[in-house]
């Protein structure tokens, strides 16, 4: 496996004919490397991350991750290499308890008795929530639930994390947690977000997308402190960057 | 707590409870959904006329009750609705029946029916964790396509009474005079319901399936056919 984990060239999509959400889309992330995602409301971010998933295959261009082309017929080895968190933790916590849906995953992979056991134990001690691992999701906090939301995609052990909107709805502590556990992640991450702090605190390195394209692609501290160019693209500098 | 979160702790417990580790637990979930077919079976083919038969078909859920020590009183809290429409049906039976005696024989015909059958579909749900029974029903060569559809509707009622709290609370905040959801905009409310819920029900499906479900082995037979 090449050293380039996700690799996407002149990528185009739209949901209806002739109105693009993404067009000369082209980019590579490393492996290992932590990578945010910034723009405007209907940017194309959320697609960009659901067509990096295979939930959107009808696309034009290429897009290849961990050397497999996102296409139907490649969804079952590609999936056990994406890990994707869901903006709504609800959609990822739809059974009774934090174990039974951190075990769902593995469990759809053939895990089965102690080594599921094991799996589930790691994923919700890496996220710090171990203690929670009988608690029923209806009696979990916000940050609980986007804790255990990410167990349940580490449990599966993917190359490559996604996270859509992960500090919506978080309280500062619960944010710090996040972006704690973010950081203590050993794997290669895309992170959507409008909380450019989150972004600058969670990434080495941000894509800019404006226009229904890659306006710019750069580290951190080039795109997060440039004030004219967020705001030609309805971003404003991120509020620990602001001189009060 | 409300009751919408009381909802949604009772299909936690009932959850639990199927996870438990008791004989009946245990019992490999082919053999529960072939007794408790037979059992509805046995039921259908009693007249309801024949009350001394239905009357014995009753030693099967007081054995179960007794044996594995399940709580009468929260089997009756928690299927209450369910029970007040089998009486519904019951009466109807007394009401339409030109003839009151033959009618009333019919209503505690249909009342003991629809208790049993009742008592007999809960021990299952009760004792019987709904990923084992999907995987019982595959296994006995039931179409993925009702399996599956089982399974969603399972997951998806979490979905909706979370969705009908957030709307409900919405509507009670902007709407304080009202109790519950005025007959003019039940229309509108409901239509964003289901709206809602879709949207929801397809982000619960996009996470399973990103998670594997579509090679798990509820879908064995979809995948066999797919190949």
């Amino acid at each position: 496996m090449s050293l380039e984990i996700i690799k996407i060239n002149d990528l185009a999509f739209e949901y209806v004919k002739n109105r693009k959400v993404l067009k000369d889309v082209s980019f590579k992330v490393n492996k290992g490397e932590k990578v945010g995602i910034i723009g405007p409301n209907g940017a194309g971010k959320s697609t960009l991350l659901r067509i990096l998933t295979g939930l959107e295959c009808e696309y034009n261009g290429s897009v290849e991750i961990a050397d497999l082309i996102v296409s139907k017929k490649n969804l079952k080895n590609l999936r056990k290499n994406i890990g994707y968190v869901f903006q709504d933790s609800d959609a990822q916590m739809f059974l009774t308890t934090v174990k039974d849906n951190v075990a769902f995953g593995p469990a759809n992979y053939g895990y089965t008795g102690e080594e599921l056991d094991t799996v589930v134990n790691e994923a919700l001690k890496e996220v710090g929530i171990e203690k929670l691992i009988d608690s029923p999701i209806y009696m979990l906090s916000g940050g609980e639930k986007k804790l255990a939301s990410i167990a349940t995609v580490l449990a599966v052990k993917p190359e490559v994390l996604l996270f859509d909107e992960p500090s919506g709805a978080l309280d500062s502590k619960n944010r710090r947690r996040l972006i704690n556990v973010i950081n203590s992640l050993n794997k290669t991450l895309l992170v959507t977000s409008h909380d450019l702090d989150f972004i600058y605190d969670t990434c080495d390195r941000v894509l800019l997308l404006g226009n229904n394209t890659i306006v710019k692609d750069s580290k951190k501290e080039d795109i997060l402190t440039d004030k004219n160019l967020l705001e030609e693209y309805g971003l404003e500098l991120p509020l620990s960057f602001v001189s009060r | 707590m409300n009751r919408y979160d009381k909802a949604l702790k009772e299909i936690c417990d009932l959850d639990k409870e199927a996870s438990g580790t008791s004989i009946l637990n245990r019992l490999d979930p082919r053999l529960k959904l072939f007794i408790t077919a037979l059992f509805l079976l046995a039921i259908m083919w009693t007249k309801p006329s024949s009350l001394s038969l239905l009357l014995l078909l009753f030693i099967y859920p007081v054995a179960i009750f007794i044996i594995f020590d399940i709580s009468v009183k929260k089997c009756i809290k928690r299927l209450k609705y369910i029970f007040e429409f089998v009486l519904i049906m019951a009466v109807c039976n007394l009401i339409f029946t030109p003839d009151k005696e033959v009618g009333f024989i019919m209503m505690i015909g249909v009342l003991t029916k629809g208790v049993l059958s009742i008592f007999a579909v809960y021990f299952l749900i009760a004792t019987t964790k709904i990923e084992d029974l999907c995987k019982a029903l595959r296994k006995m060569h039931v179409p993925n396509v009702l399996v599956t559809t089982i399974l969603l509707i399972y997951r998806y009622v979490n979905v909706l009474i979370k969705e009908i709290k957030r709307m409900a609370e919405c509507y009670s905040m902007n709407a304080v005079s009202d109790k519950g959801i005025s007959m003019k905009y039940a229309g509108a409310f409901l239509g964003n319901l289901i709206l809602r819920s879709i949207d929801k029900a397809q982000n619960v499906y996009d996470s399973m399936n990103l998670r594997g479900y579509e090679w798990s082995q509820y879908n064995e037979f979809r995948n066999n056919k797919n190949k």
